[in-house]
């Protein structure tokens, strides 16, 4: 092994990186332009693109998390192309946010995925294998194929009457394509272990495009419901997704428990998006999920990053546990905290691995994770009612949730009785107050029992 | 109702029920639950003793479960201006060992099986309900088992905290959660299963049959879940 030359760039990649950075942040701005020019209207452009609510929250989502991630990753480049390759893989993101019809869908997940298995190819040793190149693409052919034979449908709302539900086949293909994007980063991952003793981590852009794979159901429910055997397979798919990842999290490694997390969070979406056409709630719920997932991805490495991520996804799971309710699904509704909770204790729960302080960036999502803890309706109004108003075909109103400001949110039925209520302002300032209480009453106690005069002892 | 309304309505029926009951009265409740279970130094005194618990208290952890005893739906009691579901209390306190768990430095997973032993009695009469929010009616069967899988659970957590004055308080927090959610009986014999439930959980710790009792609380809870299957809606 040679020692570093001194003279060299330490960071070699750090033009590149400022370079993404300002190129992601100026696309975030745009995207974010849009929102008061469209005013809650759809803007079509066809026979590609469309522009709603829920591609541009999505799109912007991307967008900014990819900021945060592959910034680090653009100064471990040598080269100026790993900037392009992860450029490409926005571009793809951004295809897919955006995407009118299931072709367009089809070639933004083709190309985010290569895209991805390119940096991959530049950053990790050793190299993924033409073999992984496969799996890569292999989603984008999934849903190629979907495309075909489904004859191009437009993600559009029926103008009117009732859309013609998606057949349980293409429920499973959506499923499909879902699945293949969570296990490709996997499989890449267990390949690269088995050449090399070392646990090598992927990146996260495996991670982020394993989150980002429900939306693919999401895009589906703009224009149309499923039917009811669809509707059960995808709720069966998601519940064995979340008791997968559950499983996993008994392993004593560090990165297979992080992973399970990914998991999780996937299998909860599939679950909501499987319920969504008989209950909106089960939309909302997989949306919030979704973007709890990505809160994660950019505190990723923070000791508290995990806790902060799960407790975020606690009112999504609430959305889904009461529209499985709504549904029928009621062993799903007894599941689904019981199995999260398991999770969120074991990949807290003390490992001896060595955690980095929260960097000033990572300060943004820390407060909107605090905020969806704390005050869930801001994020519902926000962020998620648009989205679910957006999935017009095969997603019921939203007006199942009613919100108070000050205390959180409830349901009410039409007869006028309230299935369920989630106080958590309210529970944010019991809370607070009794942290307030119990520091005092800490710093009084520990003046008390501190050791004095001869007796202290040196810290 | 506007929003500040709402808050400050919350906030003047929350501020009573936190300070004296039953949230007040359940954390010193707690505290010498505290002291009777956890380990003193030799020739320290119980005041000392207290006030070294108080002083090693994990607060964000401490403050969860206090929030959980401060908010439950006591029978009787006049309800809070916004109810709360069996979710919502449930989670607060799983996410109060969440911090405990997150603080520990050292492994103490063994006092996650208990926890969710219960966890998973607390939340299986979901399943024939219609909605998150208690039902306090007789379930028959399946509320007994779930019933007696909470109290199997915490005699399997009682041998096991690990924590100090937030792993009684957590304690405590699920038993109350258990008689306001409908899980154990309410009136008088409801309120019986706190003292049976701490008698054989000081006997199981004693004897070390604390595995045994989560491995029963575990049974009763699945039977639980699988009596109410016939009863699904659809």
């Amino acid at each position: 092994m040679t020692a570093p030359d001194p003279t060299s760039n330490p960071t070699p990649g750090r033009p590149t990186a400022l370079w993404l950075l300002a190129f992601l942040l100026l696309l975030a701005l745009l995207q974010l332009a849009l929102l008061p020019l469209l005013g809650g209207r759809d803007l079509e452009l066809a026979p590609l693109f469309r522009v709603d609510s829920l591609g541009l929250l999505f799109g912007i989502a991307w967008t900014l998390t990819l900021a945060v991630i592959s910034t680090p990753l653009a100064r471990q480049g040598k080269r100026g192309r790993l900037g392009l390759y992860l450029g490409s893989v926005c571009l793809g993101f951004l295809v897919c946010a955006y995407a009118q019809n299931m072709a367009s869908l089809a070639v933004g997940w083709a190309l985010a995925g290569v895209a991805i298995w390119a940096v991959h190819n530049e950053l990790l040793a050793p190299a993924p294998t033409n073999g992984s190149l496969l799996l890569a693409f292999s989603p984008g052919i999934v849903l190629a194929i979907m495309a075909v034979a489904t004859g191009l449908p437009a993600f559009t709302p029926p103008t009117g009457g009732v859309a013609a539900p998606w057949s349980p086949v293409a429920a499973m293909g959506g499923a499909l394509a879902v699945v293949l994007s969570t296990g490709w980063g996997e499989l890449n991952s267990l390949r690269r272990a088995a050449d090399d003793s070392r646990q090598v981590p992927n990146t996260p852009l495996t991670e982020l495009y394993a989150l980002a794979a429900p939306y693919i159901l999401a895009k589906m429910l703009v224009a149309a419901p499923w039917q009811p055997v669809g509707a059960w397979l995808l709720v069966l798919l998601g519940m064995l997704t979340v008791l997968s990842g559950v499983y996993r999290a008994y392993d004593s490694r560090w990165l297979s428990r992080t992973r399970s997390l990914t998991y999780v969070l996937i299998g909860i979406s599939l679950v909501g998006f499987g319920i969504a056409p008989g209950s909106p709630l089960a939309a909302a719920g997989a949306v919030w999920v979704m973007l709890a997932g990505l809160l994660r991805l950019v505190l990723h490495g923070w000791r508290w990053a995990q806790a902060t991520a799960l407790l975020a996804a606690l009112p999504g799971l609430w959305l889904v546990s009461q529209a499985a309710l709504d549904t029928g699904y009621g062993v799903v509704a007894a599941l689904l905290l019981p199995a999260f909770v398991l999770l969120a204790w074991l990949i807290t729960s003390y490992t001896p691995t060595r955690s980095r302080a929260l960097h000033w960036v990572g300060a943004i999502p820390f407060t909107l994770a605090i905020l969806a803890v704390a005050a869930p309706q801001l994020i519902l109004e926000a962020l998620v009612r648009p989205a679910v108003r957006t999935m017009a075909g095969g997603v019921g109103a939203l007006t199942g949730v009613a919100v108070d400001w000050g205390v959180g949110m409830l349901m009410r039925t039409s007869q006028g009785t309230t299935p369920a209520a989630l106080p958590s302002t309210g529970i944010a300032l019991a809370v607070f107050l009794a942290s307030v209480a119990l520091y005092w009453l800490k710093q009084l106690a520990g003046r008390v029992t501190r050791p004095t005069g001869g007796d202290a002892q040196p810290e | 109702m506007n929003s500040l309304a709402g808050f400050s309505d919350w906030a003047l029926a929350l501020i009573p029920r936190l300070f004296l009951y039953p949230g007040g009265l359940a954390i010193a409740a707690a505290l010498a639950l505290a002291l009777f279970t956890s380990r003193r130094a030799p020739g320290t005194s119980v005041p000392r003793h207290a006030l070294s618990l108080v002083a090693n208290a994990n607060i964000l952890s401490l403050a969860l479960a206090w929030a959980a005893l401060s908010i439950l739906p006591i029978p009787g009691m006049a309800p809070l201006p916004f109810p709360v579901d069996c979710f919502a209390l449930v989670a607060v306190v799983a996410a109060s060992l969440l911090f405990d768990l997150l603080a520990a430095k050292e492994d103490h997973r063994d006092e996650i099986w208990p926890n969710l032993s219960i966890v998973l009695a607390l939340m299986s009469p979901v399943t024939w309900q219609d909605g998150l929010m208690p039902d306090v009616r007789d379930q028959g069967i399946s509320s007994y088992l779930a019933g007696a899988a909470v109290l199997a659970g915490l005699v399997g957590l009682f041998g096991g905290m690990r924590y100090g004055w937030s792993s009684a308080a957590r304690w405590l927090a699920w038993w109350g959660a258990a008689f306001a959610l409908g899980v154990l009986p309410a009136g008088a014999w409801g309120l019986a299963t706190l003292p049976a439930a701490l008698v054989l959980g000081w006997v199981a710790r004693r004897l070390g049959w604390g595995g045994y009792a989560t491995l029963l609380a575990y049974l009763l809870g699945l039977a639980a879940l699988a009596t109410a299957l016939p009863r699904l809606p659809g």
